[in-house]
């Protein structure tokens, strides 16, 4: 019976944390930030910090599924502010009721999504070519349906979305929760999310096996969308509008995240739960910036320089990987 | 190992090839004719003078751009070198002989360390070169926020010569015209005539046989980046000279309009393919369409989603052209 | 081990060509419930191509494969797998980021009710299949922390998990030690125990004797023979290897050798070779023999500037050589015809212009910039000279044939003036009249003075072009041979390490 516990302490949580890097930045950066200031852990901004946090969050389950599989997709901040914008216009300007709108701008992501897997598997689009022409194809969709003018929203139960809260936890936190354990389920309990492992891992071997490569890949961008389409409806209703620009940094956000969780752009390496801490520290690092006072744009230079840190690392430990496999196999041969 | 010994190009394939080849001139062509038709004020002399005028800045970037592609890279932190080159140049007030030097001078200067930052990133981490680029743009345009403040800026009086690099003629042609063309013809030598440009188009077809062949390949590909540095920064001294009062946001999207109308072109976006004259007809074509639509009165965004599907349409039509070479 | 069963497995006249080369001629094959079956033959001599069509991966173009008393013809490895022959390759089929059971059920995890993995039974049968062949390996590990063996025998598991019949192993030994060898060994034989059958290719003619029941030959594409293991020596199975027809220096001129222009002095890189030691004289064609693996490309690779020595040293005319790239080796006119002609050596869409002047640009060019002149006219000597097939020298290289675009390629580092070429199997892929063409031409360059290293799979071309050849094993020196000592069997027994 001891045994047992000790293994499941070994294999479980402590396991986890222990292999999680970025705990390495965020638990100083929670000191830091406790010490310098006393509102960092008042509700009031524990709560904001979770809804903030929600947003990059709910994307991230999508953009981890995607990035798991070697891909990556820039156009979730497009998507994010097309879905928003669509919720809203539906709402507001063409009278249909709220469940309608919701439903409208979630399914306009998933449709955004399930675009950018048809033009990677069936038109073989190199995906960072595809997503980047499919963010701009969106954007400018977004910028005529609005005009370029934000849609103000004049229904206000649907502003409780975002805004609302379930005792003192805000609901897009809730919503988090949900769509993020449902994200570890697929990707730990179900053969396509193994799948996913498997093909960012050696596709050979994946198709070898009779999975379904591509498939399985339209499947991870179609959820990408999906995501980046729920949090968008979120932030319209938090918003109470729908910007056609409110986006735009997102995917870099989520990418960042996502690396600095361990997630690497060459796919199969990593975890949701871990990809979970980067968008965690992310959110702690924004926040106590608006905290200290640290201008935006100072926060956009030093995300610029986070993402490239993170390709740097993530560059250096593949590089290893790969000598290390090399080495052990040439040591063998001779 | 497995090539075949004779291909015989089959109709799709070389339908498929020509597409974006020389084919781009001659959609060229036929824009301009049926826009002349529906629309007689298009064919005017000041119309076309405009629009070459518009298409110079973008034109500028488009040539570092497709000497990145060829070399089998990506370069999307130009928009933002642009800005920073603009806000920068404006910013020294160019109000004098020196300071109007100076105003050129360290731009271009700027622009050449960002695209070496770029191209060492991408060169020695063979690292990803979208995400990267991406990376700097927005460290860039963090950058040149902070350095103005969010606010604009602008000069008062800016010597004859600042003036008159976007307001000047030349021969009754403006001078940014002059300045792209002649850009576009060194361009175009350095690619065909210098051994640098042979390498570049080597680097894209295939890294490992080049260096085998004793090209400096990271050497190469960090010169492409330094000149797509600098035809950034000259495209935003250009505007500087034009505009005077800057927006530190002006150029945002410059980069995708460049790309657009180099894969429009016939530029690979995989690299090792394209040619500096076809990316003209693609910076052209691209011009009156944007002209023309402006003319119907179509609105700014619809523009946008419009240029949109022009890149995503390009993409497509490159994508099929790799399968139908690659059998 | 009973041989009066009736085969599970026939191929029969099997054909299969690829671009220039008749890889499979007319093979005809069988295997037995419950054997170990070996596959030997030289490099080239169609083994991998044989069981790449029975895993599904290339399909011939005539022929009948009849498995289990049925005509099959797989399209893809998993049916293969499903139909009960597992073939695991030299490049292992996992994913390192899985555990051992997950790859082991990897496209068919076993599923509770509500449609999610069920994790119990599938590490309770991953251990089970684990147990049962004895393997000590917990089914949560992740394949990417085991050693390559166990990586192995976590595939070896996967097959067992199949309803599978047959397991086919291309060179399984190849990065094993000692010790996990005689681990795969003894699993092997307790597979044929359960009267499973298994293809065993391998180069080490001592694990032919140790393990199989029954061994087939093949040869150039064809089969030699199938022969029971009692009925074979070592010698004899060399023999059958071996063509005999082969006549030895049939283009050689007597000549005296030039002085020494290269002296290569014990070099030595970790993991990959050792102790390495040949000359090379003016005029001289020095045949590099050895296996796959043996480290004969890693040894060029070497010399020409890409690999870093950790010791030993490189004599240039005497002098030492410090080449931090392969500029610095073209400085010094050596010239290099890489193994992959496409991977490493062709510019794909560039003209044959472009790809016959590049190495040589730095020497034509003036202040950067090309003279198309002279340029001009190195192309059409050089299409003239070695009688490059092409409409004009503006050309798509990938429009010309193979045997073109490696003239090419020769005319590319011929155009240096090399004192030493490197060229690393000269003709594979290439059809016959080109490849006599090649020959002559290296052949003419040597008696120019040229010093030539040769690296061939083919014992033809070593054995008829080379005044010298070096044989390589496991890294090291095996022999070094003057073309009156070597023929075929002396080559290939020191490649085999089969010593008398």
């Amino acid at each position: 019976m001891k045994n047992i516990i000790q293994k499941s302490l070994q294999s479980g949580f402590v396991t986890f944390l222990k292999n999680q890097k970025v705990l390495a930045i965020l638990i100083p950066l929670l000191i830091l930030v406790s010490t310098q200031s006393n509102k960092f852990w008042s509700l009031y901004n524990l709560q904001g910090l979770w809804v903030i946090i929600a947003m990059d969050g709910i994307m991230l389950v999508g953009m981890v599924m995607v990035m798991l599989t070697a891909g990556l997709d820039l156009s979730i901040g497009a998507i994010m502010s097309l879905a928003g914008v669509i919720c809203v216009y539906l709402m507001n300007e063409l009278g249909l009721p709220m469940w309608a709108g919701i439903l409208g701008g979630i399914l306009v992501g998933a449709l955004g999504g399930a675009m950018n897997g048809l033009f990677i598997t069936a038109f073989k689009i190199n995906p960072f070519i595809a997503t980047l022409g499919t963010m701009i194809t969106f954007e400018g969709l977004a910028m005529t349906i609005t005009d370029g003018y934000p849609v103000v929203n004049k229904v206000l139960i649907f502003s409780e979305i975002g805004r609302g809260k379930l005792g003192i936890i805000p609901i897009p936190a809730i919503i988090l929760a949900m769509i993020f354990t449902a994200g570890v389920i697929f990707l730990h309990y179900t053969e396509t999310g193994r799948s996913i492992y498997a093909i960012g891992g050696n596709e050979e071997a994946a198709h070898a096996s009779g999975i379904r490569v591509k498939r399985v890949k339209f499947i991870t961008y179609t959820i990408c969308g999906l995501t980046a389409g729920i949090s968008g409806v979120i932030l319209a209703s938090r918003l109470s509008t729908g910007s056609p620009i409110v986006g735009s940094d997102s995917a870099l956000n989520v990418i960042t995240a996502a690396m600095l969780g361990g997630i690497s752009m060459s796919g199969g390496v990593g975890t949701l739960e871990g990809a979970f801490l980067g968008v965690l520290t992310m959110g702690v690092l924004s926040n106590s910036f608006n905290m200290m006072n640290i201008q935006a744009y100072y926060q956009q230079v030093i995300k610029g320089i986070l993402l490239l840190v993170v390709i740097v690392i993530d560059r250096v430990s593949a590089n290893s990987r790969k000598k290390a496999l090399e080495r052990t196999r040439g040591k063998n041969q001779a | 190992m497995n090539e075949s010994n004779i291909k015989k190009p089959n109709a799709v394939a070389s339908f498929f090839r020509n597409l974006s080849g020389q084919t781009i001139w001659m959609v060229f062509a036929v824009l301009v004719i049926t826009i002349s038709l529906m629309e007689p004020k298009f064919i005017s002399s000041s119309n076309i003078l405009n629009v070459l005028r518009q298409v110079s800045i973008v034109g500028l970037i488009s040539l570092g751009m497709t000497v990145v592609l060829i070399g089998g890279n990506f370069d999307l932190s130009t928009g933002a070198i642009l800005t920073l080159a603009a806000v920068v140049s404006v910013n020294i007030g160019p109000e004098n002989g020196p300071l109007t030097a100076l105003a050129i001078i360290i731009p271009l200067l700027l622009g050449v360390f960002v695209g070496l930052l770029n191209g060492l990133l991408v060169g020695l981490l063979k690292a990803n070169s979208i995400i990267v680029t991406v990376g700097t743009q927005f460290m860039v345009a963090g950058a040149t926020l902070i350095y103005t403040g969010g606010q604009h800026v602008w000069v008062w009086s800016p010597t004859q010569f600042y003036e008159a690099i976007s307001g000047g003629y030349l021969m009754g042609i403006p001078n940014p015209i002059f300045i792209f063309l002649i850009l576009t013809v060194i361009t175009q030598i350095i690619l065909k005539r210098t051994s640098f440009g042979r390498y570049v188009y080597a680097l894209g077809n295939n890294d490992d046989a080049s260096r085998l062949m004793g090209i400096k390949t990271n050497l190469i590909r960090m010169s492409t980046y330094v000149f797509s540095g600098f035809t950034a920064a000259a495209a935003g001294i250009l505007l500087a000279s034009r505009v005077k009062n800057l927006d530190p946001t002006i150029g945002l999207g410059y980069e995708f309009q460049a790309l657009t109308a180099v894969v429009l072109g016939g530029t690979k976006t995989s690299g090792g393919e394209g040619r500096i004259y076809n990316t003209l007809a693609g910076v052209l074509t691209l011009g009156i369409i944007s002209n023309s639509m402006t003319l119907l009165n179509i609105s700014y965004n619809l523009q946008l989603l419009i240029r949109g599907l022009i890149l995503l349409t390009a993409v497509a039509i490159d994508a099929k052209r790799n399968q139908s070479v690659a059998r | 081990m009973e041989n009066n069963g009736k085969p599970i497995l026939q191929m029969e006249n099997i054909n299969k060509y690829f671009p220039g080369v008749h890889a499979l001629r007319g093979v005809s094959f069988t295997v037995l419930p419950g054997e170990v079956h070996a596959l030997v033959g030289e490099n080239g001599a169609g083994k991998s191509t044989l069981i790449k069509i029975l895993a599904g991966i290339h399909h011939p173009d005539s022929g009948q494969i009849i498995w289990n008393d049925q005509p099959v013809s797989f399209q893809t490895p998993f049916e293969a797998w499903n139909s009960g022959i597992a073939t695991i390759h030299q490049e292992l089929m996992v994913v390192p980021q899985l555990s051992v059971a997950e790859n082991i059920f990897l496209g068919r995890l076993p599923r509770t009710s509500a449609n999610l993995i069920d994790h119990k039974e599938m590490y309770r049968k991953a251990q089970d299949i684990l147990d049962h062949l004895d393997i000590n390996l917990d089914a949560h590990e992740l394949v990417g922390n085991l050693p390559i063996a166990m990586q192995q025998m976590v595939e070896i598991a996967k097959a067992l998990s199949f309803d599978t019949q047959l397991i086919v192993m291309d060179e399984p030994t190849s990065a094993l030690s000692q010790h996990e060898i005689d681990i795969l060994f003894d699993r092997i034989k307790r597979i044929r125990e359960q009267g499973k059958s298994v293809i065993f290719i391998t180069h080490k003619l001592d694990e032919v004797f140790y393990l199989a029941d029954r061994v087939t030959v093949l040869r150039d594409g064809s089969s030699v023979g199938t022969q029971d293991i009692h009925e074979l020596t070592k010698d004899k199975l060399v023999r059958m290897m071996v063509d005999r027809d082969i006549r030895v220096g049939t283009l050689h001129a007597q000549r005296k050798p030039g002085k020494k222009i290269l002296e290569v002095q014990n070099i030595t890189i970790d993991g990959l070779f050792y102790d390495i030691s040949f000359d090379l004289h003016e005029g001289e064609i020095l045949g590099l023999a050895g296996l796959v693996g043996s480290g004969r490309s890693d040894v060029v690779s070497a010399l020409f500037g890409i690999r870093k020595i950790e010791e030993g040293q490189i004599l240039v005319n005497g002098k030492r050589a410090r080449f931090h790239g392969p500029q610095d080796a073209i400085a010094a006119h050596i010239g290099f015809v890489p193994e992959n002609r496409k991977e490493e050596g062709l510019l794909m869409r560039m003209s044959v212009l472009e790809n016959l002047v590049m190495p040589s640009t730095p020497a034509t060019s003036r202040k950067g910039l090309l003279n198309s002149a002279v340029e001009s006219r190195i192309a059409d000597e050089f299409i003239e000279k070695l009688s490059i097939q092409t409409p004009s020298k503006w050309q798509f290289i990938g429009n010309l044939s193979g045997g073109n675009q490696q003239k090419v390629i020769l005319a590319r580092w011929l155009n240096i003036s090399p004192k030493i070429l490197i060229i690393d199997e000269p003709t594979r892929g290439i059809d016959v009249g080109a490849r006599s063409e090649i020959h002559k031409l290296l052949r003419s360059y040597a008696e120019d003075g040229v010093g030539i290293i040769m690296i061939s799979s083919e014992m033809e071309e070593v054995l008829s072009i080379s005044d010298r050849i070096v044989v390589l094993r496991d890294g090291r020196v095996a022999a070094s041979l003057n073309s009156d000592q070597a023929t075929q069997e002396t080559i290939v027994s020191y490649a085999l390490g089969v010593t008398k």
